[in-house]
């Protein structure tokens, strides 16, 4: 089992285990994590899971690709180094400990 | 806090509802009724990766199974519900009669099957509407198989793909003169038209007189229309949904064409609200929208939540939908009922990544869009808004879309 934190935008934060294989957006909306809406459900379709990967983690989550690079140009709170679609993040144990931020609104 | 609210359906709004629910702080009996085997899971992969093969059922799963348990959900799965009484406030769920004080009709609707009569019978016919059906479909699927996809919408479309790609020789058959014709352009229709085409499904439209012939083994062995004769050795039948009403009906509610609700997804019936596809929203103006969509499926469960909790409501964000064809990404926002009097295209068509705005006086009602997903959603939030100065400019890429729509 790996752990995930959830920063909230009022600095408050929730440790949750996650599956490994699971995306970061699945293991929010799994555990009642605000902030996260994910209308289309992961199909990198909707940009309203975005997260900020604090910046020790950044480099071990890796960048976006592609078409999530470009959708998070279209995210309501503006993008940031460490920005990522939480859908598109999977679980893994090297990412045990990781600390994402919610971002003030998705839409 | 200790009302007990009893959600009927658990597809995707039913399961949203309930996650609201408990995410909102509501803590009293939570009971979660549904047909279907499996716990809420996504429909929209159903016929894109789950098709293809890629995925497995449980990551469909809106949420882990374990979820409802930690949440104290009561989900009460594979049982029918057909009868509501409004007046004792009771369900009968089985053997059972479940009593509420808020329920919540989440009913989803029934896949429209053809009128023809071997349609009944055949077992190589299929609706693409559960996992079930899909995973029936999906063994079937090798490549060489010859698939008919009767209907030219979004799912049928999705399906031809997929199948595509899994090798089978695939037939789109469609009554109207053209593709996706209630719910999008007539740009984007021909775009996905050609795509079919260039990757080997043969899309026929306008099609009449078609009818099933059965072969001795009581299997589908062709379709034919006036278009010729098409071999098959399965049928996909995918031409759009009817809500599912009946529980509403029986209990007399306001029905038409979907369960009659206001802003708030409340029935005509005290405490008791329906969302997502079964709901017909009666807007201010008197018109009515019934959308079938996973995103207003949450959002209206979303709205609902709020209303039970007593909290103010969220904003409804603007009806949206997308689709996946082979690599390619459609996304649509915007009512789709609404009468554009002109479209404007930007970007490369014949390179497959453009977005098209439907315009009526000085607003954009509808955007559709390829392959443009960050455009699509920058351009999302200003649908419905006057926008004078900007229209023109809309097709004029030197532009970006963020200088565009910079605030003043
Ligand atoms: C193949 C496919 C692809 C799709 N692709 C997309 C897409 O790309 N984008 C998009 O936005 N939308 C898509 N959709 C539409 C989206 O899935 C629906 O709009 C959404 O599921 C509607 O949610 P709902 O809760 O209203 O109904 P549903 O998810 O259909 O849930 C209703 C549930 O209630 C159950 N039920 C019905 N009657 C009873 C009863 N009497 N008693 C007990 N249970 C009952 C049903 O069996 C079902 O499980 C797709 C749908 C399908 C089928
Ligand atoms: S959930 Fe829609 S893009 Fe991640």
């Amino acid at each position: 089992m790996t752990t995930v934190e959830f920063e909230q935008p009022d600095g408050s934060v929730t440790t949750v285990e996650a599956a490994d294989g699971e995306s970061i957006m699945r293991t929010a909306l799994s555990n009642l994590v605000p902030g996260i809406v994910a209308d289309c459900g992961g199909e990198l379709s909707c940009a309203t899971c975005h997260v900020i990967v604090s910046d020790a983690w950044v480099g071990i989550a890796g960048p976006p690709s592609g078409f999530e690079d470009e959708m998070l140009d279209a995210t309501s709170e503006e993008r940031e180094p460490g920005s990522r679609l939480s859908c598109q993040v999977v679980v893994s144990p090297v990412l045990d400990g990781v600390r994402v931020r919610v971002p003030a609104s998705q839409w | 806090m200790s009302r007990r609210v009893v959600v009927l359906g658990a597809g995707h709004g039913g399961g949203e509802v309930v996650a609201a629910l408990r995410a909102g702080g509501f803590d009293g009996p939570l009971t979660l009724v549904g047909d279907e085997a499996t716990p809420p899971y996504q429909r929209p992969p159903l016929s894109k990766s789950f098709l293809l093969g890629a995925s497995p059922a449980d990551e469909l799963l809106a949420r882990p199974r374990s979820f409802y348990e930690q949440q104290q959900v009561d989900l009460v799965l594979g049982r029918r519900v057909d009868h509501v009484d409004t007046t004792a406030r009771t369900v009968q769920v089985g053997d059972e009669s479940v009593p509420y004080d808020v329920l919540v009709l989440a009913l989803g609707g029934r896949p429209r099957m053809l009128a023809d009569p071997a349609a009944a019978k055949a077992d190589n016919l299929h609706q693409v509407k559960t996992h079930a059906d899909v995973e029936r479909l999906r063994d079937r699927l090798a490549p060489g198989t010859r698939v008919g996809v009767v209907g030219g919408g979004f799912v049928g479309l999705e399906v031809a793909a997929s199948a595509r790609k899994r090798g089978a020789e695939v037939t789109v058959l469609e009554l109207a003169p053209r593709l996706l014709g209630r719910v999008c352009s007539e740009v984007v229709a021909e775009h996905v038209a050609s795509l079919h085409g260039a990757r080997g499904v043969d899309v026929r439209t306008g099609v009449t007189g078609l009818h099933l012939v059965t072969g001795d083994d009581g299997r589908i062995a062709r379709v034919a229309t006036d278009q010729g004769i098409v071999e098959v050795d399965e049928v996909v039948v995918g031409i759009g949904m009817t809500p599912e009403t009946g529980p509403a009906e029986q209990a007399g509610l306001a029905v038409d064409d979907g369960i009659l609700v206001d802003a708030d997804y409340r029935t005509s019936a005290p405490d008791v609200f329906a969302i997502g596809d079964c709901a017909r929203v009666l807007r201010p103006d008197g018109s009515t929208l019934r959308l079938e969509s996973a995103p207003h499926a949450a959002s209206s469960a979303r709205r609902v939540a709020a209303v039970i909790l007593g909290r103010e409501t969220p904003p409804d964000a603007a009806p949206w939908f997308w689709s996946h064809q082979f690599e390619v990404k459609i996304q649509m926002a915007g009512d789709p009922s609404a009468r554009v009097s002109r479209w404007v295209t930007r970007g490369d068509m014949a390179g497959g990544s453009f977005l098209t705005f439907g315009i009526v006086e000085d607003r954009i009602v509808r955007i559709e869009a390829v392959d443009r997903p960050a455009e699509f959603a920058q351009t999302k939030s200003w649908l419905d808004r006057p926008i004078p100065s900007v229209i023109d400019r809309l097709a004029d890429e030197s532009y970006s879309i963020r200088q565009l729509f910079a605030r003043p």
